[in-house]
């Protein structure tokens, strides 16, 4: 029975949802022209690179593969990777996609270690293309609800939360201030639409984990390390404010 | 220990004898270029693809020495002529490191 | 990732003024196959498309459409970054006979600066032209 606290609590979380929903934009509306034009074009956007990789892991019917034998084609899981991230029992904490990836991986015998181990993040990037067009559709998982809507309040409130040197909260920039440039970055509101991203200042292919670490960085605040339980709640905190939003793939960001 | 790095070869043009297209080449390679650190502080240690050949049905038609301006992934495109029948394009790299790699892709007229 | 520091690096006049002194005597001091100043250079042939100004130092496109002199054909290309730690960039030697060529790259570049790309012909000839640019965010140390 959810107590006048956790009540307060979920319309506290749902207001913070409100300019989310008003600046309804994927992270590619705020891409330059010239970073724009190289994001649709697949002959040259780098992420491309990392999407036919994933498809070499992954493997075919003819040809061996680390996936194909358990999950047959990639595209039968669009629906999945719409889903994270999700409840784990057994970490007890919610675990992305990258999680997953390494989990999976190290059930078939490949211990890659890192999330940002350039062949899970080929795999993500493959999953997340192959979910281009669909939406975040994240839910508790039944018997977990409690669990989940926690890690939900928790990452509303990690991103009203003020860190750093700095002294800022995510929403400062991201609800408050979308639209003005910041060096030579204009602010977008930060819906996790794009990723596993290509970042040209990385030189390289990322995580959402990595991102939000580099956020932490970028207001001077101790930075959690990866696969931290408040990574995953803030994440999910972002795609349920993302709601309706459609995946666009792996992008370029600048 | 050497990475697999994917690359890939792509061509732009009228796939014709005689007729000029743009082959375009990407390699997934860090390229790092000595100068940047990592989260600890350390310096990463230089490592690019500093030479790459290129044969168009065996004969050598290009040959690129590279730089640490080169961004990561190298992203080289450049003209060719598409010879009577076709062929196949070869793009031959070296890193640093002395690792080496291939890419190969045919033009099928 | 100390950024504050990198601005100021490039922002202070004594650092910019000598930085540009020495780019200044490395380009004068590119000695061509005829000890002649790249500056020097005609520029005839050689057409650079380079972004006025770049998103981030850390992908440049650059594109060079090349004509070659009549009856001559291309056979080396230079790409110069003269504000670079390591100013050559690329060097491509031709092995075919093309009298027009367009290449295509992508470059990072530590400060704003002008591009060189040096055109050496079949002939003997040298072509030589430049394209500036500014950047917003440098290439070689950032990386949050």
């Amino acid at each position: 029975m959810p107590s006048i606290r956790s009540s307060v609590q979920w319309f506290c979380t749902l207001w913070l949802l409100l300019p989310g929903l008003l600046f309804a934009q994927s992270g590619n509306a705020f891409l330059s022209p010239d970073l724009l034009q190289l994001q649709n074009d697949a002959s040259r956007n780098p992420t491309q690179l990392w999407v036919e990789q994933g498809l070499e892991i992954w493997g075919t019917p003819d040809k061996k593969g680390a996936c194909v034998d358990c999950h047959k084609s990639a595209n039968q899981l669009q629906n999945q990777v719409t889903q994270f991230p999700k409840w784990s029992v057994e970490k007890q904490q919610l675990i992305n996609l990258e999680d997953q990836i390494l989990a999976c991986a190290k059930r078939s015998g490949q211990d890659y270690k890192s999330l940002e181990h350039p062949q899970v993040l080929a795999l993500s990037a493959l999953l997340h293309q192959n979910a281009t067009g669909k939406t975040f559709n994240l839910k508790p998982s039944p018997g977990h609800e409690a669990q989940w809507h926690a890690a939900l309040n928790a990452g509303a409130q990690e991103f009203t939360q003020r860190i750093g040197r700095m002294n800022l909260a995510c929403n400062h920039c991201h609800d408050q201030n979308i639209g003005k440039q910041m060096r030579a970055d204009v602010i977008s509101p930060g819906h996790p639409t794009g990723f596993p991203i290509f970042k040209m200042s990385w030189q390289g292919m990322g995580s959402i984990d990595r991102r939000l670490r580099a956020c932490y960085s970028g207001v001077q605040a101790e930075i959690p390390a990866p696969g931290s339980p408040v990574l995953r709640q803030l994440e999910l905190f972002l795609k349920v404010r993302a709601q309706g939003l459609p995946i666009d793939g792996p992008s370029l960001r600048r | 220990m050497s990475k697999n790095i994917p690359t890939r070869l792509a061509f732009a043009g009228p796939l014709k004898e005689g007729a000029t297209i743009e082959a375009r080449w990407s390699a997934a390679h860090p390229m790092d270029s000595g100068f940047r650190v990592d989260d600890s502080g350390n310096k990463i240690a230089r490592n690019i693809i500093h030479t790459v050949k290129v044969l168009l049905n065996d004969r050598l038609i290009l040959e690129a020495d590279l730089g640490t301006a080169m961004t990561s992934p190298v992203y080289l495109a450049f003209p060719l002529q598409v010879p009577a029948g076709g062929g196949v394009l070869r793009v031959l790299w070296q890193d640093d490191r002395g690792q080496v790699g291939e890419t190969v892709q045919r033009l099928i007229l | 990732m100390n950024t504050s520091s990198t601005q100021l690096h490039l922002q202070d006049p004594k650092r910019r003024h000598s930085l540009l002194m020495a780019a200044g005597a490395w380009l004068s001091s590119q000695a061509t196959a005829k000890d002649t100043p790249l500056s020097a250079l005609s520029a005839e042939g050689v057409e650079l498309v380079f972004p006025r100004l770049a998103d981030t130092g850390n992908a440049v496109p650059l594109q060079a459409n090349i004509r070659a002199p009549q009856g001559a054909n291309l056979k080396s290309l230079r790409v110069i970054l003269p504000e670079n730690p390591n100013p050559l960039a690329l060097q491509l030697k031709l092995h075919g006979d093309m009298q027009s060529y367009q290449l295509n790259t992508r470059l990072r570049l530590y400060a704003s600066q002008s591009v060189w790309v040096v055109a050496t012909f079949s002939n003997g000839l040298e072509r030589a032209n430049s394209a500036p640019t500014v950047i917003t965010s440098t290439a070689c140390l950032d990386d949050s």
